[in-house]
């Protein structure tokens, strides 16, 4: 078997937490502390892709990113670029489809925390940037970590969205969980085992590096 | 102190849920103290002077310093008001250390001014040897010094505390009154207290505000707030435990007293000028207290002498009197006790 399907995996995945975690870590603790009608709503409407069929979102990701749409074709003719068939489509599914459990997670975490700590720092001269990464975002590190996990987790799996947007092409967007798809339909069982059991460790074994990375914050030297 | 400079002028309007705070005073002493019972709106006033509840209306004015002005769209973020808050559970930084939480406000100094100002904030507060602690691992003492040199290490223009010593057991509590107020004066800082202690309140500040449901009931010198209270109201805050009604020739009026200027003298079996029964004798150690019904249906609650200790019969008669000169009284009557 070649090794081009778990490096896209992974590419995919990292690429995919690490856009999560920057844009998802900053807006929970926004959702977390804001106060304002309909945010009832936002929450809501975040916990969407959870809740829908991977091929449903894949199909609405086609319908806005694809070739024919304003999106997509302003892309095409601009840039040159594509989401569909090519890696960046595989990113932009996993990262649609896991930024909501990050989020869910993480807006959990800094919500359990008073947020008067928040105003101590307010009131000691600190910036809301500063707030938050020195004061919000320690004392939510656990649930934040969890998130990140999560989302990590579900990107490496993310099969039904990944292959409406960006097919199965292997060596270019061919991921593990598609290529395990491939080698069953095919009959490499063989194939299908070996890439089952890689795609296990992987994920449990970067599972257990984020799990590592979130110990206590009172053993932090 | 410069007069001009410690003037604390507050006129807002707050709505917080279904809570309306309407709060106006003007304090021109380097401390204040709010005084009220809980839900008064004392900590909601506190807030909004900290920037971290905004006013619908009003104006905050400290010195020359607008620090909100609805009138003016003046809104200093908390952050720029140089405004040092004790929050009633300290809040310290539960992830940092002892230095790290003193120093948390001084970002943005040159390294040498931070160490200095971090080095004098552990002399003054005495915290040699827990510089490197977790909060988790002090005293309660000992977590209230470390919020203060928080809050006083980046030099605030005002220091706002919010029931600083309230959740403190009564020995270190004592310590800590007394050692604050020598803490202000080595620092010269403007200070404003929430309490619902009016000892508490008249040891740490020199003007006082009360305030119950949302509103300023008076406002002035303590002094004159403690001897004087404008009501019936203002006077149960300020520690005037007898308050009742009275017809006074002829007209209703309302009686405050201290137990601490009421004399009781027990009546012998010859005397006949008894006015009040004991009903009860309650030791506090530093006071001995007598809890007494009067022939009209009064309770009253009078200091007595220590060398009475024998006399303290329940259901014996006594003669009890406010002293001389010593008694309050407003005209109208209180419906919130009951007619006599």
């Amino acid at each position: 078997m070649d090794w081009d399907a778990l490096r896209i995996s992974l590419q995919v995945a990292i690429t995919s937490t690490v856009l999560a975690t920057l844009v998802g870590v900053p807006f929970a603790w926004w959702l977390a502390r804001a106060r304002f009608r309909g945010r009832a709503l936002v929450s809501a409407l975040i916990l969407a892709p959870m809740v829908l069929p991977p091929t449903v979102l894949g199909y609405y990701l086609l319908l806005a990113v694809g070739r024919r749409s304003a999106v997509g074709g302003f892309l095409d003719s601009v840039f040159n670029f594509s989401f569909v068939f090519s890696w960046t489509g595989a990113v932009l599914a996993a990262f649609v489809v896991s930024t909501p459990f990050l989020v869910r997670t993480a807006q959990a975490g800094f919500e359990s925390v008073d947020s008067v700590y928040e105003e101590a720092a307010r009131t000691l001269g600190r910036s809301e940037f500063s707030v938050f990464l020195h004061i919000a975002l320690p004392l939510a590190r656990r649930s934040v970590l969890a998130g990140i996990a999560l989302a990590l987790a579900r990107a490496l799996g993310e099969f039904g969205a990944t292959l409406m947007v960006a097919g199965n092409l292997p060596g270019r967007t061919q991921t593990m969980s598609t290529a395990i798809y491939d080698a069953v339909i095919a009959g490499r069982t063989s194939d299908a085992r070996v890439l089952a059991v890689t795609l296990t460790f992987v994920s449990v074994g970067l599972l257990f590096a984020v799990g590592t990375g979130a110990g206590p914050w009172r053993k932090r030297s | 102190m410069e007069e001009a400079l410690v003037s604390l002028t507050v006129d807002i309007h707050v709505q917080a849920g279904d809570f309306l705070l309407d709060t106006a005073f003007t304090s021109q002493a380097g401390s204040t103290a709010l005084l009220g019972a809980s839900g008064a709106g004392k900590s909601l006033t506190l807030r909004a002077v900290a920037g971290l509840q905004a006013p619908t209306s009003g104006h905050i004015i400290q010195g020359e310093r607008t620090l909100f002005s609805s009138e003016d769209r003046v809104d200093l973020p908390a952050r720029r008001r140089n405004i040092g808050y004790l929050f009633q559970d300290y809040a310290l930084f539960p992830h940092l250390t002892v230095i790290e939480n003193i120093a948390f406000g001084l970002r943005g100094c040159p390294q040498g001014n931070q160490r200095a100002a971090v080095a004098r904030m552990v002399d003054l507060l005495r915290l040699h040897g827990l510089e490197g602690r977790f909060p988790a691992g002090l005293s309660g003492g000992e977590r209230q010094r470390v919020a203060l040199g928080r809050a006083l290490a980046p030099r605030p223009d005002l220091l706002l505390l919010d029931e600083p010593f309230s959740a403190l057991d009564t020995p270190s509590r004592e310590a800590l009154i007394e050692e604050f107020t020598m803490l202000r004066e080595a620092i010269g800082v403007p200070t404003v207290l929430v309490t619902h202690d009016i000892g508490e309140a008249y040891a740490l500040a020199e003007h006082l505000v009360v305030m119950g449901q949302g509103r300023v009931l008076q406002s002035g010198p303590k002094r004159e707030v403690f001897h004087h209270p404008c009501s019936p109201e203002v006077a149960r805050l300020v520690g005037v435990q007898n308050v009742f009604n009275q017809v006074h020739g002829g007209k209703a009026v309302v009686v405050g007293v201290r137990a601490g200027d009421m004399e009781a003298v027990p009546c012998g079996t010859s005397r006949s000028d008894s006015n009040a029964t004991l009903m009860q004798a309650v030791d506090r150690g530093v006071q001995l207290l007598g809890r007494f019904i009067t022939t009209s249906g009064i309770h009253l609650l009078a200091e007595l002498d220590r060398a009475l200790a024998s006399d303290l019969v329940p259901g014996s008669e006594w003669s009890v009197h406010a002293r001389e000169g010593m008694s309050l009284t407003w005209p109208g009557v209180d419906r919130t006790l009951p007619l006599t």
